[in-house]
């Protein structure tokens, strides 16, 4: 017996696998010579089907390599991004013969490989007027005439603008070679399949995407009679009742299902919907990082969250003509079409929308033991310290985490913190004279005086006190709006000292609205920091 | 005989298709078809007795089992109608032993069948109706379903049945002989070596046997066909082209009365193999409106006189290889030539060659067939490879054996069909799926880019591998392999067909059709695609003698198409010509890496506007002739030029091109989009006078219809009513060469789902369905809309509801608050007939894209959506 998959893709040779229909459309698409673009929500089968797909094309005879950008290491600079794309291709197909230039690059150090690339940022040397990605590609793929598939999959894994722009432009140079290109040429060889949950619009200069020139695929759901025959296969009996119960309230969410079934498959006959039930109300207590996973590049934009609102509260709306924002939902998975209108793509993504304060933007008896969701690290992206932004990011990631385990004192110190890391990562970027200003105006505020202590350093807002941040940060002048930091967050995130939490003392599961409301703040100050910088 | 009668045989073969097709019955049902009360009514009737028992036990508290099986065995429709209601076949075996067959269950499994009924909640079912009688009624409609088809093909039998006779009524009174229809059998009877011929099956298959004063003269075959599978298809292209050449010894005129919508789906080229070996074939309609009739006094009057067995003498001859000469029939040599010549001309589809003076016929391929015949008798990899080569007049680049058997790669002229490389495999094995892969692997080794390749294997038998499997194999396979045996290679030798024709036949038949598919979707257009734009190209030319050309126009509209053509027209014309692509030029920079890769010149590391002088000397140096420099889509570049500057110049990089350009140095054509557009507009950039701006907008329509059915005609792809396909064509795209290319793909894609047989034709429901899809609204609006403002989106939709001055549009941006709206009103009508949108006419603008509100019902109602666009606004 085979067993469900809730982490990572499905093998090859599992039996719970289910075909996809899309998986056709791509191979037949590739084998015709043309670029895909395959797009689909987090956890909806894309990476199961492209080990798929790359094994059939390999068997088929074509090179095939499969590139998983979230796999790419830290990289410090552009150079290293490109070394490891192309070392990853190299390796994959283990070229045993040393012949090829990249070789002879790496033996010129790592900078050579992104000169050669003609992406270096100041120097533009000698290699950068005559080799370019192509060139390059050329030089380690194979010396046959065989058609070569690169698979990129989560290919908006580049977390610098300026590297994916990069990156992609060369990709797009390689497709406008295209159409003159002869039959030995790389550019009439190569053929890219990239996959991924993104907006192609937003993620690369849309003039120099190569998603433009892609054959656009998008995943499905599962119908009725594949939950059926997943269940069967793993379970190896039919419990259509069972299905078609989650069926009503998944859908056709290939992870959903299979993270239901994988509960149902471990006890007894007589248990089965005694389990289906827990696990449904697991999912509906949000206490599964895959709504996380699905819904937080929504609160990365606001017109997303506008729209998403406008669903929660009508049930549908009305799909828009080539409004990239509507196709982007379905492509999150949140959305899908219905005739001419929008609606949620299955019942618990609908609950939770609509018991979602951050979605609803209000408190109600509902919202406020509804789940929350972390944003995407990307909101974070106009932070100038990289480690103050990882710092701020995770802790607002596991504050969220916390709250949605109930544990809402600890959610508390972390959006705290997180919110601390914003202010000394803005305050740090201030000219001088903008800072000691401030600093000047809060030493004069008699209400609110400013009050450093011997710890604290006057140029240096990294030594500072959450609490002098706030009064400095009130007062930087010359913004397009008033930063006002929420000092309420401030104070409860002292109850991380236990002589503070018992002050005022109240129990843990009380403190709902007093996490819900610090999530807020903290988006907001979020907002209006990004706003002025 | 009236005109429609006279024009039966008149006109050509096309013609005679065509009416063929255009009088198919659409079809045969009737609404008493669908349920018949007559029928039910009566079975009710019958079944009354039982529906009142189980009306009562189901109103009883509980079925007592007892009395139920006593009422089993009093009244057995009791039983009946439960199977009824049930819906059970005759027999049907569960898997407790238990046999449920039309008879009452004995005493032994009676106690099992009642359990059953329990265990299937059969009484809960009942119960749940109002009454047994409706659930009787509704499994009444259900059981006659099946038997619906056979109903109607009976009122078919019967209306046929019916011309049949008027029609030999007709012909005796008008001949004043008496015509009479006999039984097939008296064929056999009359003409006893009739009954030894191969097709006794096809033989016993005919309908009506009509004779002229006891003499038969012509045979009926009725056939109607609902759809086209395999099996039909042979019959079509084999059995009844064998039964017309055996009826033909006697001589008797074979008369196929065709119908049902799967003629129509059938490709022109089988209809056309049909109509030439088969007397007669025509349509119910046909027959009843004189046709037949029309038949029967050819068949009478007609004075061919065959001898019977030398037709068989001469085929047997022919079979085996052989030359035929009159010494060869045991006849006078007078006689024998008339029959040699006879023989060709009654065997129309066969390659055959009557020699000067009619002594001798032979096959025109003829060592080609004596090959054929022996690969046939036994099989030789070797031999296979060169016979196909031979066949299709291929050369043979270069063989080799191997594991796979005997490998070949060939050389042909190319067509939309037929790669001018591609391998060819021959080997002594079984077809099975593994081999279809090797063979697509070799393929792909061997020549990667093309889509076919070739296997020639002893015997295709299509029940060693299903063609449904064949067919979703092809689709995961790098190239269409097509697979062919002896059989196959002596029909094409045979055919008086060009033996390419046949082979492409073949190829389409066997194909995943998106591989070789010819419309480009996503990348620029190659030039085999390139229709229309002869009078932007004019202008071009026209004015590069002289100036700049700046070529407007939005995405997809086919600006870079245009300027790869062009490019080949200029160097044509003794232009030096030198193109590329900015797309992926963001700075001058680039700019100078991209020229320097292109064009292989030398240019500074860090190239500034003025390199730009450098840069035409040394292409100058590369040949003598006036330089003209084409840049596509330069939007981005000029956004850098525009926010940068050189030695305090803006707009540097185009300010040399200008130079560049008034001193004659070198012309330029540059294509864009919204950026470019707007400095040419501009008052205020009075230095881009030195381009004249062609704005490139949808295709006319000729150039249109040639874009999507051309390319389709390559396919061998018929298309019933083009007159209104062609306008359908048009409504759809407006000419846009994209929305085109794209509906062309979907055609394609909608072919390629059909079984082989019913690729060959395409109507307008076709096309109709493909546009009444979310997916090509969706596209057509995107196409046009993609790069739109919402204050464009806005006023488009005003237009589209009628409101077509710019100054209404003004006023009523005016009332609403908008901020200068004169000024974005007018700059909005501009973008939007750049995008061919809209287009003015008089003072008004109307929608160029005429299909553009249908598109927009895919996103609800048109009114709606004004109103979500002004508060977008």
């Amino acid at each position: 017996m085979s067993s469900y998959h809730t982490q990572g893709a499905v093998p090859l040779n599992s039996d719970a696998y289910i075909e996809r229909p899309f998986e056709q459309k791509v191979l037949r698409n590739i084998l015709a010579g043309n670029w895909v673009l395959l797009l689909g929500p987090r956890q909806h089968g894309k990476t199961t089907s492209l080990i798929r797909i790359n094994h059939q094309l390999q068997n088929a005879g074509l090179i095939s390599v499969m590139i998983d950008l979230q796999a790419m290491p830290p990289c410090n600079d552009y150079q290293e991004l490109v070394k490891w794309f192309v070392s990853r291709i190299e390796q994959i197909l283990n070229v045993a013969d040393t012949r090829s230039s990249l070789s002879k690059l790496y033996s010129k150090g790592t900078d050579s490989i992104a000169r050669a690339l003609g992406v270096g940022n100041a120097e533009k040397s000698e290699e950068h007027e005559t080799r370019q990605l192509d060139q390059l590609l050329e030089s380690i793929l194979p010396q046959s005439r065989t058609p070569i598939v690169i698979i990129i999959d989560e290919a908006s894994a580049i977390p610098n603008t300026e590297w994916r722009n990069a990156f992609y432009g060369q990709i797009r140079a390689i497709a406008n070679l295209r159409a003159v290109a002869s039959d030995e040429d790389l550019a009439a060889r190569v053929r890219f399949l990239f996959a991924g949950s993104f907006r192609p619009e937003n993620l690369v200069n849309d003039l120099n995407s190569p998603f433009n020139v892609c054959e656009r695929i998008e995943t499905d759901d599962l119908l009725l009679e594949d939950a059926n025959n997943l269940m069967e296969k793993v379970v190896s009996e039919q419990n259509q009742a069972i299905v078609k119960q989650v069926y009503d309230i998944v859908g056709g969410q290939p992870y959903l299902l299979q993270f239901i079934f994988s509960k149902v498959q471990l006890v007894d006959e007589y248990q089965k919907q005694q389990a289906c039930d827990e696990a449904i109300a697991l999912l509906r207590s949000g206490q599964n990082d895959h709504f996380e996973g699905v819904f937080k590049r929504v609160f990365a934009e606001a017109e997303l969250i506008s729209i998403v609102s406008a669903l929660a509260k009508d049930g549908r709306i009305n799909n828009e003509p080539a409004n990239p924002n509507y196709r982007y939902l379905q492509v999150l998975g949140i959305a899908k079409r219905e005739g001419a209108y929008l609606v949620f793509r299955n019942q618990l993504y609908q609950e939770f929308a609509r018991s979602s304060s951050q979605l609803l933007q209000e408190l109600n008896s509902t919202s406020i033991l509804a789940p929350l969701i972390a944003p995407s690290e990307d909101v974070y992206s106009f932070m100038q310290s990289n480690e103050l932004r990882e710092i701020a990011y995770s802790m607002e990631l596991g504050a969220v985490r916390a709250h949605n385990c109930g544990n809402y004192r600890l959610a508390l110190v972390g959006f705290g913190s997180a919110l601390e890391a914003l202010l000394i990562d803005w305050l740090s970027s201030l000219s001088s004279s903008d800072l000691n200003n401030a600093t000047r105006l809060a030493r004069r505020d008699r209400t609110n005086q400013l009050n450093f202590n011997h710890f604290e350093d006057n140029n240096d807002p990294g030594t500072w006190r959450l609490v002098n941040l706030i009064k400095v940060a009130r007062k930087v002048a010359n913004a397009p709006r008033i930063i006002d930091p929420p000092e309420a967050v401030r104070e409860w995130r002292n109850v991380i000292h236990p002589s503070v939490a018992r002050t005022n003392y109240l129990p843990e599961k009380d403190l709902a609205p007093e996490s819900q409301a610090a999530c807020g703040f903290l988006g907001m100050l979020r907002r209006d920091i990004e706003a002025i910088i | 005989m009236d005109k429609i009668q006279l024009s039966m045989f008149n006109g050509d073969m096309h013609d005679r298709i065509l009416k063929f097709r255009q009088s198919i019955t659409p079809g045969f049902y009737s609404p008493q078809d669908i349920i018949p009360h007559d029928f039910i009514e009566q079975e009710i009737h019958k079944l009354m007795t039982a529906i009142i028992e189980l009306d009562n036990f189901r109103a009883s508290n509980g079925v007592n089992k007892s009395k139920f099986v006593d009422s089993l065995y009093n009244n057995p429709l009791i039983y009946h109608t439960i199977r009824l209601l049930l819906a059970l076949p005759k027999n049907i075996g569960l898997s407790n032993g238990l046999e449920l067959s039309e008879k009452l269950p004995d005493e032994t499994t009676i106690g099992d069948f009642v359990l059953l009924l329990d265990e299937i909640d059969f009484w809960d079912l009942i119960s749940r109706s109002s009454s047994v009688k409706d659930l009787v009624r509704v499994a009444l409609i259900w059981s006659y379903a099946q038997r619906r088809p056979y109903r109607v093909l009976r009122n078919v039998e019967k209306k046929v049945q019916e011309i049949v006779s008027q029609s030999v009524k007709q012909i005796s009174n008008s001949l004043n002989q008496q015509f009479k229809i006999l039984a097939p059998e008296s064929l056999s009877e009359s003409y006893p070596f009739f009954e030894g011929t191969r097709s006794r099956s096809v033989r016993r298959g005919i309908d009506y046997v009509v004779a002229v004063e006891g003499k038969p003269i012509s045979a009926i075959k009725v056939i109607f066909l609902t759809g086209i599978g395999g099996s039909q298809l042979r019959d079509l292209r084999t059995l009844y082209p064998d039964l017309q050449r055996e009826l033909s010894t006697i001589p008797v005129q074979l008369v196929l009365i065709a119908d049902g919508q799967g003629f129509v789906k059938i490709r022109d080229a089988i209809l056309q193999d049909l109509f030439q070996s088969v007397h007669t074939v025509i349509s119910i309609n046909q027959a009843q409106k004189g046709y037949l009739t029309q038949a029967l006094t050819r068949a009478a009057t007609e004075t061919v006189q065959r001898l019977t067995p030398i037709d068989r003498i001469i085929e047997s001859i022919l079979n085996s290889g052989n030359r035929v000469g009159i010494e060869d029939l045991p006849i006078s040599h007078e006689q024998a030539r008339i029959e040699l010549a006879q023989f060709i001309n009654v065997n129309p589809g066969l390659a055959l060659t009557l020699a000067p003076g009619g002594e001798l016929i032979y096959w025109t391929r003829e060592d080609l067939v004596r090959r054929g015949i022996e690969l046939n008798n036994s099989f030789n990899p070797r031999k296979a490879l060169n016979l196909f080569c031979n066949t299709l007049d291929a050369s043979l680049v270069s063989s080799e054996k191997s594991e796979l058997g005997e490998l070949g790669l060939v050389e042909v002229k190319p067509d939309s069909i037929i790669p001018e490389h591609f391998l060819v495999v021959s080997n002594d094995q079984e077809m099975n799926p593994e081999l279809l892969k090797e063979v697509a692997k070799k393929s792909l080794q061997e020549v990667p880019n093309a889509r076919l390749a070739v296997l020639v294997i002893p015997q295709d038998d299509s029940d060693t591998l299903a063609q449904s499997t064949r067919r979703s194999l092809q689709s995961v396979l790098s190239a269409n392999i097509v697979t062919l045996d002896p059989s196959n290679l002596l029909d094409i030798i045979k055919s008086n067909k060009n033996p390419r024709d046949e082979f492409s036949s073949r190829v389409l038949e066997q194909s995943d059709l998106t591989k070789i598919s010819p419309f480009v979707v996503n990348s620029a257009t190659p030039s085999r695609m390139y229709y229309g734009r002869e009078k932007e190209e004019a202008t071009l030319l026209g004015t590069l003698a002289t100036n700049s050309v700046a070529i407007l126009g939005s995405r997809r509209i086919g600006k870079t198409s245009l300027l790869h053509h062009v490019t080949r027209s200029l160097k044509d014309s003794n232009f030096s010509a030198f193109f590329v692509d900015c797309q992926t030029v963001k700075d001058w920079c680039d700019f100078g890496h991209m020229a320097q890769r292109a064009w292989e010149v030398k240019l500074p590391k860090e190239f500034q506007p003025q390199h730009l002088f450098d840069l035409v000397v040394k292409l100058r140096k590369k040949s003598n002739q006036s330089i003209v420099i084409l840049l596509d889509e330069i939007d981005q570049l000029l956004d850098w030029d525009i926010e940068h500057q050189q030695d305090q110049v803006p707009e540097a990089f185009f300010r040399t091109c200008r130079t560049l350009s008034q001193e004659g140095k070198a012309q330029f054509v540059f294509s864009g989009e919204r950026t470019i557009a707007r400095k040419l507009w501009d008052p205020h950039s009075p230095h881009w006078n030195f381009c004249r701006s062609l704005s490139l907008q949808q295709l006319d329509r000729e150039a249109t219809n040639n874009l999507i059915i051309q390319p389709l005609e390559l396919l061998q792809i018929q298309i019933s009513e083009i007159v209104s396909f062609r306008d359908i064509v048009w409504r759809l795209t407006s000419g846009h060469p994209q929305i085109a290319q794209y509906l062309g793909d979907k055609l394609v894609e909608r072919l390629n789902e059909r079984e082989p047989e019913d690729r060959s034709n395409l109507r307008n429901e076709d096309i109709q369905e493909i546009a009444e899809t979310y997916e090509f609204k969706e596209h057509y609006v995107t196409t046009y809309w993609g790069q739109a403002t919402n204050l464009e989106k806005l006023i488009s939709l005003l237009i589209t509801k009628g409101i077509g001055t710019p100054s209404e549009i003004i006023d009523k941006f005016q009332v609403a608050g908008l901020p200068d709206p004169e000024r974005s009103v007018i700059d909005a009508l501009k973008v939007l007939d750049l995008y061919g949108i809209l287009r003015q006419k008089g003072n008004k603008y109307e929608l160029r894209a005429e299909w553009f509100a249908n598109a927009l019902s895919a996103y609800g109602e048109l009114t709606q959506l004004i109103e979500r666009y002004w508060e977008k606004v």
